[in-house]
């Protein structure tokens, strides 16, 4: 029965007068394109394996799609980069594991960023990932997790695993219109995740409401002793004590609104909205205080010298000739690195950029100070929150959730540019500095039927709550 | 003219391989001797999504090795990743530590102020790193501080530190600097002028090519620098056949090594508990066991328990046979007292120096312990001669056998001859065959005696009882002087 609404959906996936309602890469082990005729049925059998077992399991046997970055034993894992374009994982990672073994049914892996380096899902290997949002126009879906969250607007997928480092998976989830989840860091394991800045990645969820966003995180909230930095279980038990210490039934919802983060290059229909989601809190009985957190406002360049050396050390290993295709006779050019044309621009100018940070030494250079800066950045969102910080012993504050959106503008259709493109992810990226949990869920549209997205961060470890609390919007 | 006379400076960094079941980062076993690529998990090869997960029994042998060496250890460990690209270095990056904040070390045999380090995952074993300062000036101290450190280590179960296979890895900074006050007595009030280029010495294969390359090179520089020229900082290798060292390459110029925090592996907090219970569980060391073994109621010379401890596994081995030897049946309290007391001498004359002539390892396990045990207490009860002895130890070095002793003994037909009349008519040969001697003998040359002992005990091909033999002997002389 599922296999007939799996062939339906991609059917009418395609159908619609001929013109795809997205270009979305779904990889199955033997073509590129996804047209009906090219799917295998050995591929359809090894994903619909064990169903009416899978459908008695949490997840009930439902459609999900991970990105690429992430290991898996049946079909490659290239993170979309020419240097992996067959590299075919021994290991699985664990997420993969999980959500196998409580019933999820994974139909494929979506396109990305190069090494999840980017915002627009676009690349040599797999080609760009776009949003129908008019019969004439595509628009750019963002990233570096454009493909997930394209699978589940396009309604291919029940839920869309990513990897969030800077934004990955809020921003174009929130470009689309779904919800998409950040937890905090530490809370899913990155054992056979490919790591880009392994001390910000982190496993996300896109799905259509937080209730499903709930469903598979349930899953996939799990130690992991494989991966050193995954919560242990003791770890968990002393954060959730501690958070629900500090909850309190008899007060109010405190939203704490970082007035000094609305700059100018904010799109006024985005301010506006931003201002109704709080009329909106407020008609619910939230109390919504104004909050300062200026250090933030450095957040992407303190991004860029933090991650991007990360990303230099992480890639590292693919200098090794074991991966990418072999030189040709005659490809070798005096003074040109034969290999360079294996990875994208994008990702050599984030190396370039993340060697210099480093070059400085470990005490003295911009990576020191970046490193100075994202503690500052910590430290003024502990100010904020009432649940104090278990690692820290900074002050606290009094705010329960802090409310911002999830883009100074929406997205734009595929060519077009402006100047402020840069400043894309400037919302999301202080949440990834400090490893808090935080989530965009839709709310409306603007600029003429664009999705608009709003952010939700708390406190380290308060994920649940965050989770019942966004729950009230979508 | 005036000749400076010279300070030569000498600094080591020692990788000590550490002796654990699972590789540090990796959860693969960590293979000494097996075919390649058969002890190897994704980590080791670093595939992409791979995760380092801490081996916490190198943690604790890496503890018990800063222990060892008097140093303390840091409350915290953390590490680090340095890069740089090697073939064997798939990652690109090792896991190592850039610096540990250590007190200073107290002194093992002069002020030597060293530095641990926590030097991993090259391909993947655990090491231990050693850091010295320059403070040792002649190759003699070099070689005694090297094997201090191996036995040192090999006492704390720490290392094997064999250099020969790997287990311990010594790179040696020389340099030399002129003294500019050459009327200061000791060396460590000399005033030293600049210092000149250093040189680093690497693939040394042995203490005793360490001791060697030292001495040449300290040497070449004195040479150059006397002659007004000048040389690199450089590395340079050491060929033992010719005993001089050459160069390498250039020392690369600060080669950036884009040090950063490994955050994979989170920072371990060492309890000062912890480093305690780790201290006492940690057995004697060669300090406490020299003292151990020369007083009572080992009372071994100085000399052996020396050479026992610088033995890989000596005091093991010496404690094992004594134990036997303690616990045996059917020997008298004397002949166990007697045995115990000549063991130290069987082992390292006798049982060593069979190893040595033989030019095998020294590994005294080479004749098991209760063969050994046997042996000695065989001969202090009188059971065999000390010759007989002697015969079965090196007959057992270059054959080895599980045969119990007693039936090697049969065996090789070197059973005890302490029946008299055998004795007597052997004794009774010997005297007639030399007429002369005996003429002598009476005539005052008492130390004859040993010789006509000698004489039967070679007819009898070493089995005879020496203390019988002079008896008879005596008795037939004795007779004679009466006729």
């Amino acid at each position: 029965m599922i296999n007939n609404l799996i062939y339906m959906k991609w059917i009418g996936f395609l159908s619609h007068n001929n013109v795809p309602k997205a270009h979305i890469y779904v990889r199955h082990k033997t073509s590129k394109d996804l047209e009906l005729s090219n799917i295998p049925s050995e591929s359809i059998q090894h994903v619909m394996r064990d169903l009416a077992l899978k459908k008695t399991l949490p997840l009930g046997g439902k459609l999900i799609t991970i990105k690429e970055n992430m290991c898996t034993k049946y079909w490659t894992t290239s993170a979309s980069s020419e240097i992996l374009h067959d590299y075919v994982s021994p290991f699985e990672a664990t997420l993969v594991e999980a959500l196998e073994k409580n019933g999820g049914v994974i139909i494929g892996k979506t396109n990305m960023d190069e090494f999840a380096m980017g915002t627009s899902t676009h690349n040599t290997l797999h080609g760009r990932t776009a949003f129908p949002h008019t019969d004439n126009e595509l628009y750019q879906v963002g990233g570096s997790s454009g493909g997930c969250a394209a699978s589940v607007a396009a309604d291919l997928a029940f839920a869309s695993i990513g990897t969030d480092t800077g934004g990955s998976v809020r921003s174009p989830a929130a470009y689309v219109g779904c919800v998409g989840f950040k937890p905090s860091f530490g809370r899913i394991s990155r054992y056979g995740v490919i790591p880009f800045a392994h001390s910000m990645d982190t496993v996300g969820i896109v799905a259509k409401d937080v209730g499903s966003v709930q469903t598979v995180f349930d899953v996939l909230d799990q130690p992991d002793s494989k991966d050193a930095t995954c919560l242990t279980i003791q770890l968990r038990k002393t954060i959730d004590d501690h958070c629900h210490y500090f909850k309190s039934t008899e007060r109010p919802v405190v939203v704490g609104v970082p007035t000094d983060w609305n700059i100018t290059e904010t799109h006024p229909e985005v301010l506006q909205k931003w201002n109704e989601f709080l009329s909106l809190l407020e008609s619910q009985g939230c109390e919504v205080r104004e909050i300062q957190l200026p250090n933030s406002l450095y957040g992407l360049s303190i991004y860029a010298a933090l991650a991007y050396a990360e990303g230099v050390t992480n890639l590292a290993r693919f200098s090794n000739p074991i991966f990418g295709s072999k030189l040709q006779e005659g490809e070798f050019h005096d003074g040109v690195d034969p290999r360079s044309h294996l990875m994208g621009l994008e990702v050599q100018k984030r190396l370039l950029i993340g060697a210099y940070s480093l070059s400085f030494g470990k005490d003295n250079g911009i990576n020191q100070k970046a490193q100075l800066m994202r503690r500052a950045v910590q430290l003024e969102f502990n100010r904020s929150f009432k649940i104090p910080s278990l690692q820290e012993s900074d002050p606290s504050g009094d705010v329960d959730f802090i409310v911002t959106p999830s883009f100074l503008k929406p997205t734009q259709p595929i060519g077009a540019s402006s100047p402020t493109d840069f400043l894309s992810d400037s919302m999301l990226v202080p949440s990834s500095l400090a490893g808090l949990p935080s989530i965009s869920i839709p709310f409306g549209k603007i600029c003429g039927g664009l999705p608009m997205g709003i952010q939700l961060i708390a406190q380290y470890g308060d994920d649940n709550s965050l989770l019942s609390f966004a729950k009230r919007f979508c | 003219m005036y000749r400076p006379k010279w300070l030569a400076s000498v600094g080591f960094e020692i990788h000590l391989q550490l002796v654990t079941r699972k590789k540090l980062f990796s959860g693969a076993r960590r293979g000494v001797f097996e075919a390649p690529n058969t002890s190897i998990a994704p980590f080791d090869v670093s595939l992409p999504g791979s995760m380092p997960i801490l081996n916490l029994e190198a943690l604790n042998l890496a503890i018990r090795g800063v222990l060892a060496l008097n140093c303390k250890v840091a409350p915290v460990c953390q590490f680090d990743r340095k890069h740089y690209f090697y073939p064997d270095l798939p990652a690109g990056y090792q896991i190592t530590q850039q610096e540990v904040p250590l007190d200073t070390a107290k002194s093992i045999h002069t002020d030597n102020v060293s530095k641990v380090l926590l030097d991993f995952n090259r391909a993947g074993s655990p090491l231990l790193e050693v850091v010295t300062a320059p403070c040792i000036h002649d190759e003699v101290t070099a070689g005694s501080f090297l094997r201090k450190v191996q036995s040192i280590m090999r006492h704390a179960r720490v290392s094997d530190a064999k250099m020969e296979t790997g287990g311990m890895r010594c790179d040696v900074n020389v340099s030399i600097a002129p003294i500019i006050s050459p009327s200061s007595e000791s060396l460590k009030s000399a005033k030293v002028g600049l210092e000149l280029p250093r040189t680093e010495l690497k693939n040394l294969s042995s203490v005793r090519n360490v001791m060697n390359a030292i001495r040449f090179e300290v040497q070449r520089q004195i040479s150059l620098a006397e002659k007004n020229e000048t040389w690199t900082t450089e590395t340079r290798g050491f060929d033992d056949k010719n005993g001089k060292t050459f160069s390498l390459r250039e020392k690369s110029m600060s080669e950036d090594y884009l040090y950063m925090p490994e955050t994979d592996v989170p920072p371990v907090t060492i309890s000062k508990n912890y480093v305690k219970q780790i201290s006492d569980e940690m057995g004697l060391l060669p300090d406490n066991l020299f003292t151990m073994l020369t007083s009572e109621p080992y009372f071994m010379s100085i000399r052996d328990a020396r050479i026992l401890l610088n033995l890989p596994y000596g005091y093991d081995y010496y404690s094992t046979v004594r134990d036997i030897i303690s616990h045996q049946d059917g020997f008298s309290k004397e002949v166990v007292d007697e045995s115990l007391r000549a063991l130290p001498t069987w082992i390292i004359t006798d049982l060593l120096g069979k190893l040595h002539e033989q030019e095998i390892e020294e590994d005294l396990f080479y004749v098991p312990p209760n063969q050994l045990a046997d042996i000695v207490c065989f001969c202090s009860a009188r059971k065999i001669s000390r010759l007989t002895a002697k015969a079965l130890i090196n007959h057992l070095v270059v054959t080895p056998s599980e045969q119990s002793i007693a039936n090697l003994i049969k065996e090789l037909k070197l059973n005890f001859i302490q029946d008299s009349s055998t004795l007597d008519a052997q004794v009774g040969k010997i005297l007639e065959a030399s007429p002369k001697q005996v003429q002598e003998f009476l005539n005052g040359k008492q130390s004859l005696l040993k010789y006509f002992i000698g004489q039967v005990m070679r007819q009898l091909r070493g089995r005879g009882d020496p203390i019988e033999i002079e008896k008879l002997l005596k008795q037939r002389l004795g007779e004679t002087i009466k006729k």
